[in-house]
């Protein structure tokens, strides 16, 4: 059960949870990937 | 049992021709905004951050996701989940770390496609990455389109009852009217409309389906004793885990993905994008799996599906479950599907031709009238859209041949070199057209030959190779 709860809906949590971080820290840099 | 028998209810029927119609609604409210070429392939470079966001993530689906998913949770349990964590997690890189750089070197060179920009970018003068990209993309994106269009023809012959070569004329002409009315900004407007079809269904289905089962724990407990396999995740085995999160190593390659990107009025905004995309993606591609274990649990016999097809099993449940407007919708919502996949498809075969080929090739740069340009645009989508209809109606075997290798091909042959183009200062002409056609090599032949064999899918080993290709063939190449 633990690995179906893991992969159901702690991954998906994850993943948009690692897009508002990717979202800060590229904020940080702005201007400096050109 | 015919899935699409509830299509005789008038309320189901209205609502379903209303999702095929009202593209072509968009198309002429989209109409005045097209006064350029630009404007016509990448919406002028204006577009907002919530259309790219669902743009790309609409577009790069097709019905893959809600068929194919959905019947891959039904047959192989909880695993099917790495076939969309790869992608997704790919697509929320490629937002911010290539879509944002795309963009302003994009601007900078005054790009409309992928080659334009590799041919800027190395200042191929000889013309040699546009011409093997030409030929990349016209084989394998062609392929696609009318692979879509033949998928989306046969379940609409199957809906409607009309013969097969009425469907496809049906479903070419209108996805050519809103395309030659509104280019790219019609496409990607519709993207949405069909992103949000897509979610709704996505997102209603788990939830009422998880209360007629009795709950989360019910489906579990019930998919456990049918076979302890389908609750482990990690059952496949590292091999097919690996494979299915390579499929994410695809997404970069994609020029229908990637152009979205290009289209954006602000690059920086390509950030909320990615939280918008992720957010959208991770709902459809977790929903897509629910529906498939939560069909599982419901119709453990895959004999109870129609020509026991486990890619059905969306249809049947909602064919089951769902009132005549939910029904309508849903049905809608897979033409939906595979049509937002071919129109964009079929606009970056279009700007292949006319600014690939025509423009750059055989008028060599020569000024053309934005008029001009526009009315060779348009003409050219409705030409490319009937070689893919007539390819779709005359040669179905070699599409679906073509299309076996097409994710693969422009994963290996564009995402590496347009990555390396943009991260390796390094690189040259020359290892970008190594990388194209090693990558493109190595996918089919590997397809070909190596497959079962080693069980790895073609993707990771073409993806490497392309990338040595590049670095190989720039580091020979350093006084090009």
């Amino acid at each position: 059960m633990f690995r179906v709860i893991l992969v159901l809906f702690v991954l998906p949590l994850l993943i948009i949870v690692t897009s508002f971080l990717l979202y800060y820290l590229s904020g940080r840099r702005r201007g400096e990937d050109r | 049992m015919n899935i699409y028998d509830r299509l005789t209810d008038p309320v189901a029927f209205t609502i379903f021709l209303f999702t095929l119609f009202l593209p072509v609604l968009v198309g002429f409210i989209t109409l005045r905004r097209m006064k350029s070429q630009s404007d016509f392939f990448i919406g002028g470079r204006a577009m907002n951050k919530f259309v790219v966001a669902l743009s790309a993530v609409s577009s790069g689906r097709s019905s893959w996701l809600v068929l194919g998913v959905s019947g891959m949770a039904f047959l192989r349990g909880t695993g099917a989940v790495w076939a969309v964590a790869g992608y997704i997690t790919a697509e929320m890189f490629q937002f911010i770390y290539i879509g944002r750089r795309l963009r302003r070197q994009t601007a900078d060179y005054d790009s409309l496609t992928l080659l334009d920009y590799l041919e800027s970018r190395f200042d191929d003068r000889r013309q040699l990455i546009r011409i093997v990209g030409a030929v990349i993309i016209a084989i394998f994106i062609t392929a696609y389109v009318a692979a879509q269009f033949v998928g989306g023809a046969r379940a609409l012959s199957t809906a409607l009852d009309i013969p097969v070569i009425a469907a496809l004329g049906a479903s070419g002409l209108l996805v050519l009217i809103y395309m030659v009315l509104g280019g790219y900004v019609a496409v990607a407007y519709n993207d949405v409309i069909r992103a949000v079809i897509l979610i709704l269904g996505l997102v209603i289905f788990p939830v009422y389906g998880l209360i007629k089962i009795g709950g989360f724990s019910v489906m579990i407990d019930t998919l456990a004793s049918l076979n302890p396999a389908l609750i482990d995740p990690f059952s496949l085995g590292v091999g097919v885990i690996v494979g299915f999160l390579g499929i994410g190593l695809g997404s970069p390659g994609q020029p229908h993905i990637v152009v979205r990107y290009m289209s954006i009025d602000d690059p920086d905004k390509l950030r909320l994008s990615s939280v918008i995309g992720t957010f959208w993606n991770v709902v459809m591609g977790w929903g897509a799996v629910f529906i498939g274990l939560l069909g599982r649990a419901m119709i453990p016999d895959v004999q109870r599906l129609p020509e026991a097809d486990p890619e059905l099993i969306y249809l049947v449940l909602s064919s089951e479950f769902f009132g005549p407007v939910l029904y309508g919708l849903i049905i809608g919502g897979i033409f939906a599907a595979i049509l937002s996949t071919a129109d964009s498809q079929l606009l970056v075969v279009a700007s292949t031709f006319v600014r690939d080929v025509y423009e750059k090739i055989l008028k060599k740069g020569r000024p053309i009238t934005e008029t001009k340009k526009l009315k060779i645009s348009r003409a050219v989508v409705i030409f490319s859209g009937l070689l893919a209809l007539i390819m779709a109606y005359l040669a179905q075997d070699l599409i679906f041949w073509l299309v076996l290798f097409a994710w693969g091909g422009l994963g290996a042959a564009f995402g590496t070199t347009l990555i390396f183009s943009l991260y390796w200062k390094k690189t040259t002409r020359t290892g970008i057209v190594a990388g194209m056609i090693t990558g493109t090599l190595v996918i089919i032949l590997w397809k070909l030959y190596l497959s079962d064999v080693t069980r790895i899918y073609e993707l990771i080993p073409g993806f490497c190779c392309a990338a040595l290709a590049v670095v190989f063939g720039s580091l020979l190449s350093r006084r090009d």
